[in-house]
Protein backbone atom coordinates (compact mmCIF):
# COMPACT_ATOMS: atom_id res chain seq x y z
CA UNK A 1 0.00 0.00 0.00
CA UNK A 2 1.21 3.10 -0.92
CA UNK A 3 2.20 5.53 1.78
CA UNK A 4 -0.32 9.23 2.71
CA UNK A 5 1.37 12.12 1.62
CA UNK A 6 1.59 12.88 5.20
CA UNK A 7 3.42 9.82 5.85
CA UNK A 8 5.73 10.88 2.45
CA UNK A 9 6.21 14.38 4.15
CA UNK A 10 7.06 13.00 7.51
CA UNK A 11 10.01 11.00 6.28
CA UNK A 12 11.28 13.55 3.67
CA UNK A 13 11.18 16.03 7.15
CA UNK A 14 12.91 13.90 8.67
CA UNK A 15 15.86 13.54 5.50
CA UNK A 16 15.84 17.65 5.76
CA UNK A 17 16.78 17.69 9.00
CA UNK A 18 19.29 15.31 9.09
CA UNK A 19 20.45 16.13 5.83
CA UNK A 20 20.40 20.04 6.80
CA UNK A 21 20.97 20.26 10.38
CA UNK A 22 18.26 22.29 10.66
CA UNK A 23 15.00 21.98 13.11
CA UNK A 24 11.39 20.29 12.40
CA UNK A 25 9.82 23.28 12.66
CA UNK A 26 11.40 25.23 10.20
CA UNK A 27 10.46 22.40 7.38
CA UNK A 28 7.44 23.44 6.34
CA UNK A 29 5.27 22.68 2.84
CA UNK A 30 6.56 26.13 1.30
CA UNK A 31 9.91 26.37 2.73
CA UNK A 32 12.47 26.65 -0.26
CA UNK A 33 15.50 24.10 0.24
CA UNK A 34 18.12 27.23 -0.41
CA UNK A 35 16.88 30.29 0.72
CA UNK A 36 14.73 28.99 3.91
CA UNK A 37 16.77 25.74 5.00
CA UNK A 38 20.05 27.17 4.04
CA UNK A 39 21.07 24.17 1.70
CA UNK A 40 24.22 24.23 -0.52
CA UNK A 41 24.64 22.72 -3.70
CA UNK A 42 26.57 20.05 -2.05
CA UNK A 43 23.51 19.30 0.12
CA UNK A 44 21.60 18.88 -3.11
CA UNK A 45 23.71 15.91 -3.66
CA UNK A 46 23.13 14.26 -0.20
CA UNK A 47 19.46 15.07 -0.15
CA UNK A 48 19.10 12.69 -3.24
CA UNK A 49 21.15 10.21 -2.05
CA UNK A 50 19.10 10.11 0.97
CA UNK A 51 15.84 10.05 -0.67
CA UNK A 52 16.56 7.14 -2.54
CA UNK A 53 17.65 5.21 0.39
CA UNK A 54 14.64 6.18 2.45
CA UNK A 55 12.13 5.36 0.00
CA UNK A 56 14.18 2.69 -2.40
CA UNK A 57 13.49 4.69 -5.27
CA UNK A 58 16.37 5.42 -8.25
CA UNK A 59 16.85 9.42 -8.91
CA UNK A 60 18.22 9.93 -12.06
CA UNK A 61 20.52 12.48 -12.20
CA UNK A 62 18.81 15.60 -13.32
CA UNK A 63 15.19 14.51 -12.63
CA UNK A 64 14.54 16.00 -9.42
CA UNK A 65 17.07 19.06 -9.27
CA UNK A 66 17.43 19.37 -13.38
CA UNK A 67 20.82 21.60 -13.07
CA UNK A 68 21.41 21.03 -17.25
CA UNK A 69 18.54 23.32 -17.68
CA UNK A 70 19.29 25.57 -14.80
CA UNK A 71 22.84 25.78 -15.35
CA UNK A 72 22.14 26.40 -19.61
CA UNK A 73 23.45 29.91 -20.56
CA UNK A 74 21.45 29.21 -23.73
CA UNK A 75 18.12 29.64 -21.71
CA UNK A 76 19.33 32.99 -20.12
CA UNK A 77 19.09 36.41 -21.16
CA UNK A 78 19.53 39.71 -19.04
CA UNK A 79 19.31 37.69 -16.07
CA UNK A 80 15.96 35.86 -17.14
CA UNK A 81 15.22 32.23 -18.15
CA UNK A 82 14.26 33.02 -21.84
CA UNK A 83 10.32 31.15 -22.68
CA UNK A 84 11.95 28.63 -24.15
CA UNK A 85 14.25 27.48 -21.17
CA UNK A 86 11.04 28.50 -19.36
CA UNK A 87 9.09 25.74 -21.27
CA UNK A 88 11.72 23.18 -20.87
CA UNK A 89 12.30 23.32 -17.16
CA UNK A 90 8.50 23.04 -17.00
CA UNK A 91 8.56 20.08 -18.91
CA UNK A 92 11.37 18.94 -16.28
CA UNK A 93 10.00 19.30 -13.08
CA UNK A 94 6.28 18.82 -13.29
CA UNK A 95 6.66 18.34 -9.64
CA UNK A 96 7.29 22.16 -9.23
CA UNK A 97 5.28 24.83 -8.56
CA UNK A 98 5.86 27.64 -11.79
CA UNK A 99 3.08 30.45 -10.82
CA UNK A 100 5.48 32.67 -9.07
CA UNK A 101 8.55 31.85 -10.88
CA UNK A 102 6.53 32.49 -14.31
CA UNK A 103 5.58 36.10 -13.34
CA UNK A 104 9.59 37.09 -13.09
CA UNK A 105 11.34 34.33 -14.12
CA UNK A 106 14.60 35.80 -13.16
CA UNK A 107 17.55 33.47 -13.17
CA UNK A 108 18.01 34.76 -9.04
CA UNK A 109 14.82 33.30 -7.97
CA UNK A 110 15.04 30.02 -9.64
CA UNK A 111 16.17 28.26 -5.95
CA UNK A 112 12.86 28.98 -5.25
CA UNK A 113 11.24 26.63 -7.55
CA UNK A 114 12.94 24.19 -4.86
CA UNK A 115 10.15 24.34 -1.84
CA UNK A 116 9.79 20.75 0.77
CA UNK A 117 6.49 20.19 -1.66
CA UNK A 118 8.60 20.26 -4.83
CA UNK A 119 10.30 17.15 -3.17
CA UNK A 120 6.80 15.60 -1.82
CA UNK A 121 5.63 16.25 -5.33
CA UNK A 122 8.24 14.37 -6.67
CA UNK A 123 8.35 11.15 -3.92
CA UNK A 124 4.67 11.29 -4.65
CA UNK A 125 4.92 10.31 -8.25
CA UNK A 126 8.00 8.18 -8.25
CA UNK A 127 6.03 5.69 -5.59
CA UNK A 128 2.74 5.68 -7.90
CA UNK A 129 4.74 5.17 -10.91
CA UNK A 130 6.77 1.98 -9.07
CA UNK B 1 54.20 17.51 9.47
CA UNK B 2 53.04 15.45 6.07
CA UNK B 3 50.10 15.40 5.01
CA UNK B 4 49.63 11.31 4.73
CA UNK B 5 47.14 9.93 7.06
CA UNK B 6 47.33 6.42 6.46
CA UNK B 7 50.35 3.96 6.20
CA UNK B 8 48.97 1.15 3.78
CA UNK B 9 46.23 -0.77 1.95
CA UNK B 10 45.15 -3.96 3.07
CA UNK B 11 42.28 -4.54 1.24
CA UNK B 12 40.99 -3.12 -2.16
CA UNK B 13 38.29 -4.03 -4.25
CA UNK B 14 38.13 -1.53 -6.83
CA UNK B 15 34.70 0.87 -7.62
CA UNK B 16 33.44 -1.03 -3.84
CA UNK B 17 35.55 -0.94 -0.72
CA UNK B 18 39.31 -0.52 0.80
CA UNK B 19 40.93 -0.80 4.15
CA UNK B 20 43.52 0.96 5.05
CA UNK B 21 46.00 0.80 8.84
CA UNK B 22 47.15 3.57 10.50
CA UNK B 23 49.65 3.53 12.97
CA UNK B 24 50.44 5.97 15.64
CA UNK B 25 53.76 6.56 16.85
CA UNK B 26 55.29 9.24 18.97
CA UNK B 27 57.22 10.13 16.13
CA UNK B 28 54.30 11.94 14.49
CA UNK B 29 54.70 15.69 15.54
CA UNK B 30 51.39 16.23 16.68
CA UNK B 31 51.06 13.95 19.02
CA UNK B 32 53.88 16.20 21.25
CA UNK B 33 50.91 19.10 20.90
CA UNK B 34 47.67 17.23 21.28
CA UNK B 35 48.39 16.80 24.40
CA UNK B 36 51.62 17.99 25.44
CA UNK B 37 52.15 14.51 28.24
CA UNK B 38 48.98 12.93 27.20
CA UNK B 39 48.79 12.25 23.04
CA UNK B 40 45.62 11.21 21.87
CA UNK B 41 45.26 10.96 17.98
CA UNK B 42 42.98 14.34 17.07
CA UNK B 43 40.29 12.83 15.93
CA UNK B 44 39.94 15.64 12.68
CA UNK B 45 43.42 13.75 11.59
CA UNK B 46 41.12 9.67 11.86
CA UNK B 47 38.88 11.71 9.31
CA UNK B 48 40.94 12.58 6.96
CA UNK B 49 42.29 8.72 7.51
CA UNK B 50 39.23 7.79 6.32
CA UNK B 51 38.67 10.45 3.73
CA UNK B 52 42.26 9.58 1.96
CA UNK B 53 41.30 5.91 2.29
CA UNK B 54 38.00 6.54 0.60
CA UNK B 55 39.12 9.26 -1.72
CA UNK B 56 41.62 6.86 -3.62
CA UNK B 57 38.65 4.18 -3.65
CA UNK B 58 36.78 6.98 -5.37
CA UNK B 59 39.11 8.25 -7.50
CA UNK B 60 40.52 5.17 -8.35
CA UNK B 61 36.74 3.98 -9.29
CA UNK B 62 37.48 7.40 -11.99
CA UNK B 63 40.13 6.45 -13.40
CA UNK B 64 41.78 9.09 -11.43
CA UNK B 65 40.21 11.59 -14.11
CA UNK B 66 39.01 13.99 -11.84
CA UNK B 67 40.43 15.45 -8.22
CA UNK B 68 38.33 14.29 -5.84
CA UNK B 69 37.48 16.76 -3.04
CA UNK B 70 35.81 16.57 0.23
CA UNK B 71 32.94 18.60 -0.01
CA UNK B 72 30.76 17.36 3.36
CA UNK B 73 31.11 15.20 6.23
CA UNK B 74 27.67 14.25 6.86
CA UNK B 75 28.86 11.92 9.93
CA UNK B 76 31.66 11.56 12.43
CA UNK B 77 31.15 9.69 15.64
CA UNK B 78 33.85 8.46 17.98
CA UNK B 79 33.25 6.06 21.04
CA UNK B 80 36.92 5.61 21.96
CA UNK B 81 40.52 7.45 20.89
CA UNK B 82 43.45 6.61 20.07
CA UNK B 83 46.98 6.38 21.21
CA UNK B 84 50.68 5.69 20.20
CA UNK B 85 50.99 1.68 20.16
CA UNK B 86 47.44 1.82 18.58
CA UNK B 87 46.69 0.93 14.88
CA UNK B 88 43.94 2.26 13.34
CA UNK B 89 42.18 0.83 10.51
CA UNK B 90 39.53 2.02 7.85
CA UNK B 91 37.41 0.74 6.31
CA UNK B 92 35.61 2.71 3.06
CA UNK B 93 32.78 1.37 0.97
CA UNK B 94 31.04 3.58 -1.73
CA UNK B 95 27.41 4.02 -1.49
CA UNK B 96 26.56 5.86 -4.28
CA UNK B 97 29.27 7.23 -7.05
CA UNK B 98 28.82 9.70 -10.21
CA UNK B 99 30.67 12.31 -12.70
CA UNK B 100 29.64 14.76 -9.85
CA UNK B 101 29.98 13.35 -6.89
CA UNK B 102 30.15 10.35 -4.32
CA UNK B 103 28.89 8.99 -1.28
CA UNK B 104 30.91 6.96 1.14
CA UNK B 105 30.24 5.44 4.47
CA UNK B 106 33.12 3.51 6.88
CA UNK B 107 33.91 2.42 9.99
CA UNK B 108 37.09 3.26 12.38
CA UNK B 109 38.33 0.38 14.58
CA UNK B 110 41.05 0.42 17.14
CA UNK B 111 43.27 -2.94 17.12
CA UNK B 112 40.28 -4.84 15.54
CA UNK B 113 37.64 -3.24 17.32
CA UNK B 114 35.02 -0.41 15.92
CA UNK B 115 35.51 2.90 17.19
CA UNK B 116 33.69 4.95 14.76
CA UNK B 117 31.72 5.64 12.49
CA UNK B 118 32.58 8.44 9.15
CA UNK B 119 30.38 9.40 6.23
CA UNK B 120 30.93 11.41 3.54
CA UNK B 121 30.34 13.39 0.24
CA UNK B 122 33.04 14.04 -2.53
CA UNK B 123 32.93 16.59 -4.81
CA UNK B 124 34.61 15.55 -8.14
CA UNK B 125 35.82 19.23 -9.33
CA UNK B 126 37.11 20.73 -12.37
CA UNK B 127 38.19 23.91 -13.91
CA UNK B 128 34.75 25.43 -14.29
CA UNK B 129 33.61 24.58 -10.94
CA UNK B 130 34.46 26.60 -7.50
CA UNK B 131 37.71 28.11 -7.14
CA UNK B 132 39.48 30.54 -9.64
CA UNK B 133 42.96 29.31 -10.22
CA UNK B 134 42.23 25.97 -10.22
CA UNK B 135 45.23 23.99 -11.84
CA UNK B 136 44.46 22.28 -15.25
CA UNK B 137 46.04 18.75 -14.04
CA UNK B 138 45.40 16.18 -11.20
CA UNK B 139 46.45 17.69 -8.25
CA UNK B 140 45.12 15.36 -5.70
CA UNK B 141 46.62 12.25 -6.54
CA UNK B 142 49.76 13.26 -5.46
CA UNK B 143 52.42 9.93 -6.27
CA UNK B 144 52.85 9.29 -2.55
CA UNK B 145 48.81 8.10 -2.73
CA UNK B 146 49.30 6.48 -6.09
CA UNK B 147 52.29 4.72 -4.58
CA UNK B 148 50.45 3.45 -1.76
CA UNK B 149 48.31 1.57 -3.88
CA UNK B 150 50.53 0.53 -6.12
CA UNK B 151 51.95 -0.99 -3.11
CA UNK B 152 49.07 -2.79 -2.34
CA UNK B 153 48.45 -4.40 -5.63
CA UNK B 154 52.30 -5.65 -6.18
CA UNK B 155 51.90 -7.43 -2.67
CA UNK B 156 49.20 -9.72 -5.31
CA UNK B 157 45.55 -10.83 -4.19
CA UNK B 158 46.20 -12.25 -0.77
CA UNK B 159 48.89 -9.67 0.28
CA UNK B 160 49.78 -10.44 3.70
CA UNK B 161 52.00 -7.12 3.92
CA UNK B 162 55.34 -9.66 3.93
CA UNK B 163 58.30 -8.56 2.91
CA UNK B 164 59.58 -9.97 -0.40
CA UNK B 165 63.29 -9.78 0.80
CA UNK B 166 64.00 -7.11 -1.86
CA UNK C 1 57.36 34.88 16.69
CA UNK C 2 58.95 37.93 18.03
CA UNK C 3 58.55 39.00 21.37
CA UNK C 4 61.19 41.67 21.96
CA UNK C 5 62.89 41.40 25.34
CA UNK C 6 65.75 38.63 25.75
CA UNK C 7 66.38 36.73 28.57
CA UNK C 8 69.43 38.25 30.40
CA UNK C 9 70.91 34.89 31.24
CA UNK C 10 71.47 34.75 27.39
CA UNK C 11 69.68 31.47 26.84
CA UNK C 12 67.88 33.69 23.93
CA UNK C 13 64.03 32.78 25.04
CA UNK C 14 61.44 35.43 25.53
CA UNK C 15 60.74 36.93 28.82
CA UNK C 16 58.27 37.57 31.06
CA UNK C 17 57.57 40.95 33.45
CA UNK C 18 57.69 39.73 37.28
CA UNK C 19 53.78 40.19 37.41
CA UNK C 20 53.36 36.91 34.81
CA UNK C 21 52.02 38.86 32.07
CA UNK C 22 53.85 38.53 28.61
CA UNK C 23 55.41 42.07 28.77
CA UNK C 24 57.32 42.35 25.04
CA UNK C 25 59.27 45.38 26.30
CA UNK C 26 60.75 44.31 29.35
CA UNK C 27 64.04 42.94 28.78
CA UNK C 28 65.84 41.12 31.44
CA UNK C 29 62.41 40.41 33.60
CA UNK C 30 62.14 36.81 34.95
CA UNK C 31 62.16 33.88 32.77
CA UNK C 32 59.69 31.90 31.52
CA UNK C 33 59.56 28.34 32.86
CA UNK C 34 60.66 25.63 30.82
CA UNK C 35 56.98 24.83 29.61
CA UNK C 36 56.10 27.97 28.74
CA UNK C 37 59.31 28.57 26.87
CA UNK C 38 59.14 25.21 25.29
CA UNK C 39 55.31 26.48 23.95
CA UNK C 40 57.50 29.44 21.86
CA UNK C 41 59.93 26.71 20.46
CA UNK C 42 57.52 23.85 19.53
CA UNK C 43 53.56 24.61 18.99
CA UNK C 44 52.88 22.54 15.71
CA UNK C 45 49.55 21.24 15.94
CA UNK C 46 47.16 24.09 16.84
CA UNK C 47 44.29 25.79 14.83
CA UNK C 48 43.74 28.79 16.69
CA UNK C 49 46.65 31.69 16.37
CA UNK C 50 44.22 34.40 18.36
CA UNK C 51 41.20 34.51 20.23
CA UNK C 52 39.93 37.42 19.21
CA UNK C 53 36.43 37.61 21.25
CA UNK C 54 35.25 35.51 23.83
CA UNK C 55 32.04 35.37 25.77
CA UNK C 56 32.01 32.97 28.92
CA UNK C 57 30.13 29.61 28.08
CA UNK C 58 28.41 31.30 24.99
CA UNK C 59 30.12 32.23 22.01
CA UNK C 60 33.83 32.66 21.04
CA UNK C 61 35.66 34.14 17.55
CA UNK C 62 39.32 33.22 16.73
CA UNK C 63 41.27 33.09 14.09
CA UNK C 64 43.59 30.53 12.30
CA UNK C 65 46.19 32.64 9.76
CA UNK C 66 47.21 30.19 6.98
CA UNK C 67 50.96 30.42 5.65
CA UNK C 68 52.84 29.26 3.07
CA UNK C 69 55.36 27.72 5.71
CA UNK C 70 52.95 24.91 7.00
CA UNK C 71 55.03 21.94 5.52
CA UNK C 72 51.90 19.78 4.78
CA UNK C 73 50.54 22.36 2.19
CA UNK C 74 52.98 21.19 0.12
CA UNK C 75 50.90 18.04 0.06
CA UNK C 76 48.30 19.14 0.02
CA UNK C 77 47.82 20.06 -2.66
CA UNK C 78 50.63 20.01 -4.91
CA UNK C 79 50.44 23.40 -7.05
CA UNK C 80 47.14 24.27 -5.22
CA UNK C 81 48.25 24.98 -1.91
CA UNK C 82 44.29 25.02 0.47
CA UNK C 83 44.01 24.43 4.28
CA UNK C 84 42.57 20.99 4.78
CA UNK C 85 39.10 20.55 5.06
CA UNK C 86 39.55 18.62 8.41
CA UNK C 87 41.94 21.24 9.87
CA UNK C 88 38.68 23.71 9.51
CA UNK C 89 37.40 21.36 11.59
CA UNK C 90 39.68 20.64 13.97
CA UNK C 91 39.86 25.28 14.07
CA UNK C 92 36.29 24.65 15.29
CA UNK C 93 36.82 22.09 17.66
CA UNK C 94 39.83 23.67 19.07
CA UNK C 95 37.88 27.34 19.03
CA UNK C 96 35.30 25.30 21.67
CA UNK C 97 37.47 23.72 23.88
CA UNK C 98 38.72 27.17 24.73
CA UNK C 99 35.30 27.68 25.42
CA UNK C 100 35.08 25.18 27.60
CA UNK C 101 38.29 25.61 29.12
CA UNK C 102 36.98 28.89 30.18
CA UNK C 103 33.98 28.33 31.41
CA UNK C 104 34.65 25.69 33.85
CA UNK C 105 37.98 27.06 35.10
CA UNK C 106 40.47 24.67 32.99
CA UNK C 107 39.12 21.62 35.07
CA UNK C 108 38.50 19.53 31.74
CA UNK C 109 42.32 18.57 31.42
CA UNK C 110 41.35 16.34 28.22
CA UNK C 111 38.83 17.58 25.36
CA UNK C 112 38.21 15.62 22.13
CA UNK C 113 35.93 15.79 19.31
CA UNK C 114 33.14 12.96 20.09
CA UNK C 115 30.63 13.54 16.77
CA UNK C 116 30.62 15.98 13.67
CA UNK C 117 27.51 16.26 11.55
CA UNK C 118 27.05 18.02 8.04
CA UNK C 119 30.31 19.48 8.15
CA UNK C 120 30.04 21.38 5.23
CA UNK C 121 33.01 23.36 3.31
CA UNK C 122 32.19 26.07 0.80
CA UNK C 123 35.15 27.72 -0.06
CA UNK C 124 39.35 27.10 -0.12
CA UNK C 125 41.11 28.58 2.53
CA UNK C 126 44.49 29.73 0.69
CA UNK C 127 47.76 31.12 2.36
CA UNK C 128 47.81 34.72 3.37
CA UNK C 129 44.35 33.97 4.41
CA UNK C 130 42.32 34.31 7.52
CA UNK C 131 40.16 32.06 8.78
CA UNK C 132 37.77 33.04 11.13
CA UNK C 133 35.89 30.79 13.58
CA UNK C 134 32.74 31.55 15.63
CA UNK C 135 31.14 28.79 17.52
CA UNK C 136 28.44 29.32 19.88
CA UNK C 137 27.48 26.72 22.69
CA UNK C 138 24.49 24.99 22.54
CA UNK C 139 24.99 23.06 25.50
CA UNK C 140 27.45 22.79 28.44
CA UNK C 141 27.62 20.41 30.63
CA UNK C 142 30.32 18.66 32.92
CA UNK C 143 31.13 15.93 29.92
CA UNK C 144 29.89 16.56 27.35
CA UNK C 145 29.08 20.25 24.93
CA UNK C 146 27.31 21.00 21.62
CA UNK C 147 28.14 23.90 19.07
CA UNK C 148 26.81 25.10 16.03
CA UNK C 149 30.41 26.57 14.05
CA UNK C 150 31.09 28.87 11.08
CA UNK C 151 34.38 29.69 9.35
CA UNK C 152 34.61 32.98 7.10
CA UNK C 153 37.56 33.77 4.75
CA UNK C 154 37.27 37.25 3.12
CA UNK C 155 33.35 37.10 4.58
CA UNK C 156 32.94 34.28 2.49
CA UNK C 157 31.79 31.16 4.19
CA UNK C 158 34.35 28.55 3.99
CA UNK C 159 33.08 26.01 6.56
CA UNK C 160 30.00 25.54 8.53
CA UNK C 161 29.23 22.37 11.28
CA UNK C 162 27.34 21.16 14.24
CA UNK C 163 29.84 19.81 16.51
CA UNK C 164 30.12 18.30 20.06
CA UNK C 165 32.79 17.13 22.29
CA UNK C 166 33.75 15.01 25.18
CA UNK C 167 35.79 16.75 27.79
CA UNK C 168 37.34 15.07 31.42
CA UNK C 169 40.03 15.64 34.09
CA UNK C 170 42.17 13.29 33.78
CA UNK C 171 43.07 12.59 37.66
CA UNK C 172 39.25 11.55 37.64
CA UNK C 173 39.70 9.17 34.68
CA UNK C 174 40.68 5.33 35.12
CA UNK C 175 44.37 4.41 35.59
CA UNK C 176 47.25 5.48 38.14
CA UNK C 177 45.79 8.20 40.01
CA UNK C 178 49.24 9.46 40.51
CA UNK C 179 50.52 9.56 36.95
CA UNK C 180 47.06 11.40 35.99
CA UNK C 181 46.88 13.45 38.62
CA UNK C 182 50.67 14.99 38.06
CA UNK C 183 49.62 14.45 34.00
CA UNK C 184 46.67 16.40 34.68
CA UNK C 185 48.40 19.18 36.24
CA UNK C 186 50.86 19.65 33.50
CA UNK C 187 47.86 19.71 30.87
CA UNK C 188 46.13 22.28 32.97
CA UNK C 189 49.38 24.10 33.74
CA UNK C 190 50.24 24.14 29.87
CA UNK C 191 46.48 24.87 28.25
CA UNK C 192 46.34 28.05 30.74
CA UNK C 193 50.14 29.84 29.45
CA UNK C 194 48.66 28.76 25.94
CA UNK C 195 45.08 30.61 26.76
CA UNK C 196 47.38 33.75 28.11
CA UNK C 197 48.90 33.93 24.58
CA UNK C 198 45.75 33.16 22.35
CA UNK C 199 44.61 36.00 24.15
CA UNK C 200 47.12 38.38 24.68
Amino acid sequence: MAPSRDEVFAKIRDVLTDALGVDEEEVTSEATLQGDLGAESIDFLDIVFRLEKEFSIKIPKGELFPDDILNNPDYVEDDKMTPAGLQKLKAAMPHADFSQFEESPYVSKMPDLFTVNTIVNYVEGKLAAA
Amino acid sequence: MRWIWIDTFVDFVPGQRASAIKNVTLAEEHLHDHFPGYPVMPASLIIEGMAQTAGILVGEARGFAENVILAKIRSAEFDDYAIPGDQLRYDAVIESIDERAAVTSGTVLKNGKPIGRVNLIFSHIDQADKAIGLPEHNFVFTEQFMNLLATFRNRGVHGSGKSDGA
Amino acid sequence: MSLGGECRRGRGHPTRSADATFNVSEPGAACLNRRQRWLFDVMKFGLIDRIVELTRGERIVAVKAVSLSEEYLADHFPTFPVLPGVLMLEALVEAAAWLVRDAQGFSSSVILLRRAKNVTYKAFVKPGNLLTVTVTCRKLAEEESEFDGIGHCNENEAVRARFGLRHFSLRQHEGNPERNTRIDEQLVETAKAEFTLLRR
